[in-house]
């Protein structure tokens, strides 16, 4: 039975549209549930003003009133044109690959709101590393990618181009009560299902590891183990280059090690160093 | 929640466009903060503190940004009779109060309570707060030579027509500048904003007010202050409506009203008279491109600065010319659409609008006005809604039992029109009534279908209630009597 919620994709028309779409369907499909394409016409800059008589006479208020509403209404015409040319080409485009239902949502307000509006029926939201807004600056990752994750309780993928299929996940371990939350989420979700599952601890080796390794394998996931002396940033992104890792799987909760590396104060730092597509489950 | 994203484009989303809207609305301040003071019978030093202090400190606690506070006409009318039986020190008190009841109330969310106050309502506070703004330069007019007609005149002239020939110089400052030349050249005998009273000659300080803090100052600035907070808070919503409205931007009205509270607090302390938002200048701000909150702040820093630099130049400024730039606020501020729409709106919207200007002109009270205003609105609402109702009945064949059925909403209001449709004279034997479609809002309209049911029983006809739907049940299930023990007692007689 197909799932009621959806895979959100989020679209802005930067150069990730493809990349994000490619991501969608796939999730869609080991998700086994249809597809949402969203995209969010964000109200942004101001006109400067260009009367500064200083001066207000009869009927001011109502005559700037109409000026306003002029101004905006032609930007926003625009922009929903052009929102609509994104959304039917990514549908298009989809449509050509996918079994799936195509919806396609155009809405007002801003990223953040749209999404917690639309919680109730978002199964993954898939979101491309950096908007339309940051294109050609290296390595910095999008402002609204940030406060997505850090607001919505939903399950989050970052997507890095170009797409190809993980086949290789990876998913960091402390051995901490939420890390192991964090494995109750990756046995749950149907998204890793037929992955490899790479299971990577760093720093004190306990026997956590093995029964989480045990955990994941009853769970029918092909699973490695695997222990690390260091820093956890960079073992872990060490690992990810030696293992051809195509995904890396995190459970945010509560304030471990692991979701501070990546939801607390070093998001920002850390998604910005990530190369490859990342998992965020809630 | 804060936001450090939000933070920054709520400041620096727009610098250009606020410094130059921030520069625009100092310039215009000026005048504004010197005249409202001496409504109030204050040195202009007072008004001008206000308004640096108000402005920057809602700059940054407002809920709105781009709106501009100040010290303004509205308040200034409030406290006229306080500082002249009490004096400065009791009205910094007051406006000490002020800030607490405001912050008190932004906690309590009284925001909320603006819902009561209707588009009628807001019309009415708008113009007569232009209709004062226009009443308080009268006396500015009276009793002078020739010389300060005429450069009022020659004042508005140049408001209105300079800007068509540059928008980007504000007029209001070519007006004021011009009148100074021409008057300090000719010397012209008119009275100057330096007659007028202190102007700063420094940044602000800290004052504690020196009263005796008793009881007895508490029973004196409180009236003040209560009504104070009221207007504050009431103006500040509505122009942070007008804002939104203009700008198609949300604001938080609860954290509005805390920042207004903020900012009186800082102005009685550093000297200053209470104020709040204000409608004409935070409609220029936005005419001039501002939106963010560096241009309330700029605003505020600039109107200082350029008062305090020039000091010796802003004494010199003809009073027709600040008359002539208060007579532009209290045109620009007057809804002239309320008069262009009088015929096409309904006669019970403009009687509570003009009904709000006329107590507001007697009082020199916007908080009457618009409770006034309010109460108004209530009841005419109430008059609609009561004819919202209706009963029908019918008399089945045999003649002996009649079903009346009742649609619509049974309160104070009406519960007199639902007793009249009862005929009780008729001899039957059986009365179904069927309220399935209406509702019972009240303890009078559970006391009339009371009376009325007690009123057939005692003519010894059954009566039966269908569809009593479950909020009137409640009702009548507190209230009611017909449906207890003691209803039959009444039904013994």
């Amino acid at each position: 039975m197909k799932s009621e919620k959806q895979v959100f994709a989020c679209l802005d028309g930067s150069s990730a549209t493809y990349d994000v779409c490619d991501w969608a369907i796939w999730s869609a499909k080991q998700l086994n549930c249809d597809i949402t394409l969203l995209h969010v016409l964000e109200k942004k800059g101001h006109d400067a003003g260009k009367d500064l008589s200083g001066q207000i006479g009869i009927g001011s208020r109502e005559q700037l009133m109409e000026e306003l509403v002029a101004l905006d209404e032609k930007r926003g015409k625009l922009a929903m044109e052009q929102g609509k040319i994104i959304l039917a080409e990514a549908k298009s485009y989809i449509e050509k690959k996918s079994a799936a239902q195509i919806t396609t949502k155009l809405r007002h307000g801003t990223l953040v709101e749209t999404l917690s509006d639309l919680k109730s029926d978002i199964q993954l939201v898939v979101i491309g590393h950096m908007g339309v807004e940051h294109q050609g600056g290296q390595g910095i990752i999008g402002s609204q990618v940030e406060s997505v994750i850090r607001t919505l309780d939903r399950p989050i993928a970052v997507t890095r181009p170009p797409f190809a299929v993980p086949d290789q996940v990876m998913i960091a371990f402390d051995g901490s009560q939420t890390s192991y939350r964090a494995l109750d989420l990756v046995l749950r979700t149907e998204l890793l299902k037929g992955r490899s599952c790479h299971l990577v601890m760093v720093g004190d080796k306990t026997d956590d590891l093995e029964a989480a390794k045990t955990k994941l394998e009853n769970a029918g996931h092909k699973t490695i183990a695997s222990h690390r002396e260091g820093d956890v940033e960079t073992e872990l992104w060490k690992y990810v280059d030696e293992h051809n890792i195509g995904l890396l799987v995190m459970g945010a909760y509560g304030h471990s090690r692991i979701r501070q590396f990546f939801v607390g104060s070093n998001t920002t730092k850390m998604l910005h160093h990530a190369k490859i597509p990342l998992v965020l489950l809630r | 929640m804060l936001n450090v994203g939000q933070l920054k484009s709520e400041w620096f989303g727009n610098v250009r466009g606020d410094l130059l809207a921030g520069l625009v609305v100092a310039l215009a301040l000026i005048p504004e903060a010197i005249a409202f003071s001496i409504i109030a019978g204050l040195d202009p030093k007072i008004g001008l503190y206000a308004s640096f202090c108000i402005a920057v400190v809602t700059a940054f606690a407002g809920g709105r940004p781009g709106m501009i506070s100040a010290a303004t006409g509205a308040m200034a009318l409030l406290m006229v009779t306080l500082v002249r039986d009490h004096g400065l020190q009791y009205l910094l008190v007051a406006t000490l109060l002020t800030g607490v009841l405001q912050i008190i109330a932004g906690f309590l969310k009284l925001g909320a309570l603006m819902r009561f106050v209707s588009k009628s309502v807001v019309l009415g506070f708008v113009n007569a707060l232009a209709i004062l703004i226009f009443m308080a330069q009268l006396p500015e007019l009276q009793n002078v030579g020739w010389e300060t007609y005429a450069m009022t005149a020659a004042g508005l002239g140049i408001i209105y027509l300079f800007p068509f020939v540059n928008k980007i110089i504000p007029s209001p400052l070519v007006c004021i500048i011009g009148l100074t030349a021409v008057s300090m050249i000719w010397g012209l005998d008119v009275r100057k904003v330096g007659d007028m009273g202190e102007l700063p000659a420094t940044l602000p300080f800290f004052l504690w007010p020196e009263v005796p803090w008793n009881l007895e100052t508490l029973a004196i600035v409180f009236p003040y202050a209560a009504g104070l907070t009221v207007v504050g808070l009431l103006e500040s919503l509505m122009t942070a409506t007008i804002v939104d409205d203009l700008t198609d931007t949300p604001s938080d009205k609860n954290r509005e009203c805390k920042g207004q509270g903020l900012g009186n607090i800082a102005a009685g302390l550093m000297g200053g008279m209470a104020g709040c938002a204000m409608i004409g200048q935070s409609v220029i701000n936005v005419k001039s491109g501002g939106r963010g909150r560096l241009s309330t702040f700029f605003a505020g820093v600039m109107m200082l600065a350029m008062v305090v630099f020039l000091k010796d130049w802003v004494s010199q400024i003809p009073m027709p010319a600040l008359v002539a730039v208060m007579i532009m606020v209290s045109i620009g501020t007057f809804s002239w659409d309320f008069l262009k729409d009088l015929k096409k709106s309904p006669l019970s919207s403009s009687c509570v609008t003009i009904a709000t200007v006329i107590v507001v002109v007697f009082t020199h009270n916007l908080a009457y006005g618009v409770l006034v205003g309010v109460l108004l609105s209530g009841v005419f609402f109430a008059n609609k809604v009561s004819r919202l109702f209706s009963v029908s009945s019918q008399l089945d064949e045999s003649g002996q039992s009649r079903a009346y059925t009742v649609r619509g909403q049974v309160f104070f209001a009406s519960a007199e029109k639902f007793t009249a449709y009862f005929d009780f004279k008729e001899a039957i034997d059986k009365v179904s009534i069927d309220v399935t479609n209406s509702h019972f809002w009240d303890i009078t309209a559970v006391g009339a279908l009371d009376k009325i049911v007690i009123k057939f029983r005692r003519e010894g006809t059954d009566v039966e209630i269908i569809g009593m739907n479950e909020a009137s049940r409640t009702l009548v299930d507190q209230f009611g009597v017909h449906d207890k023990p003691d209803a039959e007692l009444v039904n013994g007689h």
